[in-house]
């Protein structure tokens, strides 16, 4: 069958792992919550909101990638994370009904699932176990939001910062031989959005990183030869 | 009667007088029926840590009285302010929900009361009551944009924009008292510079800079904004 960006809208034929907002509601809810979700699929680099726009509902991200960035009013954006398959955005300002904090950016052909915030609302009021798994995101959400806000705010050596976002994205990479290597689809631009510095800075320490021959970033994938000095990097 | 740091404590939420704005303060009376045998009141004095991060989670504090320090360090002995938690707010409601370490240190700014209810039971308390679980999802999500605001903050890099923010923060919280008797900061320059990420002299320095330009005084522990527009400019409001 031909589907929209090679992905299927249907829902009822997921098979997406578990961890899942979803997955883990009980038969009654999931009923519930299919009779208020549409399913859509969009393309990379569609915005789905944007910050301080009124929330008009949940997307829940059933397959795909999209990026969670703010921006100052001298147009510098900054990257708070990136959203991968089976996590809800847009629940912290739903629930509160303020302008969502956040933008939302697609980076590959996604599917979401979009539930409009008034049938939202009263589907957490009627189902307590989704009320509170929803509970259990935000503050998932806010634990990652601290843990962003310590890494720009308490580690004030740029190279230090690096070195702790290559450690983090190399934690599901393939280790042989003491050297890891894993996918990375970000460029220097994203990368120092996520970091909160310049393009230049991440590309002069990412040419010091390879001539000191503890990291490479070449075309996509990542390769740390020498974890041991990443590590003291980042507790320096 | 004697009481400990001089507070008198209510251990009674139903017919409890410092009621605020916060989470449990406004729950439907059944609900709160219901609550009632779950929690301990207690009192901490001044400097009391009431978890620390990386801790993990016992239960959850709902602050009465008083006023909490959340913070971070990081092993060079750096401290980074997230907030300064008010009456009515709970405490370590994110760990306790979704079951991962604390991921701040709390500690007591002033002689606090304080209602502190086990994990377990919280949670088999927000599964029974749908409106409670509400309530929760509604506090942690406030906790969350406050987090992202924060966060924000870092990426505007000038001190002063910095600074006209948190005062400006300051003057929603206390709207009333504000224009005629100023308003009440306990916190040293060095506090300061932790909540925004800067040095207490950059601190000390801007704050001369807003004395001299007649924006803001802050004359020990009173704030007086004496130019609110210039202020509301500087923080781009």
């Amino acid at each position: 069958m031909n589907s929209p960006y090679g992905l299927s809208a249907e829902c009822l034929t997921c098979h997406l792992g578990s961890g899942n907002f979803c997955c883990a509601l009980s038969q009654e809810s999931l009923e519930a919550f299919k009779q208020i979700k549409h399913a859509t699929v969009f393309p990379e680099g569609a915005v789905i909101f944007v910050e301080g726009q009124l929330p008009r509902g949940i997307f829940m991200l059933c397959q795909g990638q999209a990026k969670l960035s703010t921006s100052s009013r001298d147009g510098k954006t900054f990257i708070l994370r990136i959203a991968r398959g089976g996590e809800i955005l847009g629940l912290d300002a739903v629930i509160t009904g303020k302008p969502y904090e956040l933008t939302m950016e697609t980076m590959r052909p996604s599917r979401l699932t979009f539930v409009n915030r008034d049938d939202f609302l009263g589907f957490l009021k009627e189902h307590g176990d989704a009320c509170l798994k929803a509970a259990q995101h935000i503050g998932r959400d806010c634990h990652d939001a601290y843990a962003v806000a310590r890494l720009i705010g308490l580690s004030h050596s740029v190279s230090g910062r690096i070195a702790k976002f290559l450690l983090t994205s190399a934690t599901d990479g393939q280790a042989t031989n003491g050297v890891i290597r894993t996918r990375l689809s970000l460029s220097h631009t994203d990368i120092a959005q996520l970091v909160g510095t310049s393009r230049e800075t991440i590309a002069r320490t990412l040419a010091e990183f390879r001539k000191k021959d503890i990291v490479e970033l070449k075309a996509s994938i990542l390769t740390i030869h020498n974890r041991y000095a990443l590590e003291q990097l980042v507790a320096a | 009667m004697h009481s400990p740091y001089g507070m008198e404590l209510v251990e009674d939420c139903l017919s409890c007088k410092l009621c605020s704005e916060g989470f449990f303060c406004h729950l439907p009376k059944p609900v709160m029926e219901a609550f009632q045998p779950l929690k301990f009141t207690l009192a901490y004095p001044a400097g009391a840590t009431l978890f620390a991060e990386g801790q993990v989670c016992r239960g959850i504090y709902i602050l009465c009285k008083g006023r909490v320090k959340l913070s971070a360090s990081s092993r060079a002995g750096q401290t980074l302010i997230f907030k300064v938690a008010q009456p009515g707010e709970v405490l370590g409601l994110n760990a306790a929900v979704s079951g991962i370490p604390h991921e701040t240190t709390a500690e007591t700014g002033q002689p606090c009361q304080l209602n502190f209810v086990k994990r377990d039971d919280f949670l088999k308390f927000l599964t029974q009551h749908g409106d409670a679980c509400l309530r929760a999802a509604i506090h942690l999500s406030r906790e969350c944009q406050q987090a992202y605001q924060h966060l924000r903050s870092f990426v505007t890099t000038s001190a002063p924009e910095r600074i006209a923010r948190l005062m400006l923060d300051w003057s929603h919280d206390d709207s009333k008292t504000a224009a005629a008797h100023g308003i009440k900061v306990p916190l040293t320059h060095d506090e300061i510079g932790q909540i925004i990420g800067m040095s207490r002299e950059t601190v000390t320095r801007t704050l001369a800079n807003f004395r001299e330009q007649r924006i803001a005084d802050l004359h020990g522990s009173t704030l007086l904004i004496q130019n609110m527009p210039a202020i509301e400019k500087l923080a781009g409001a």
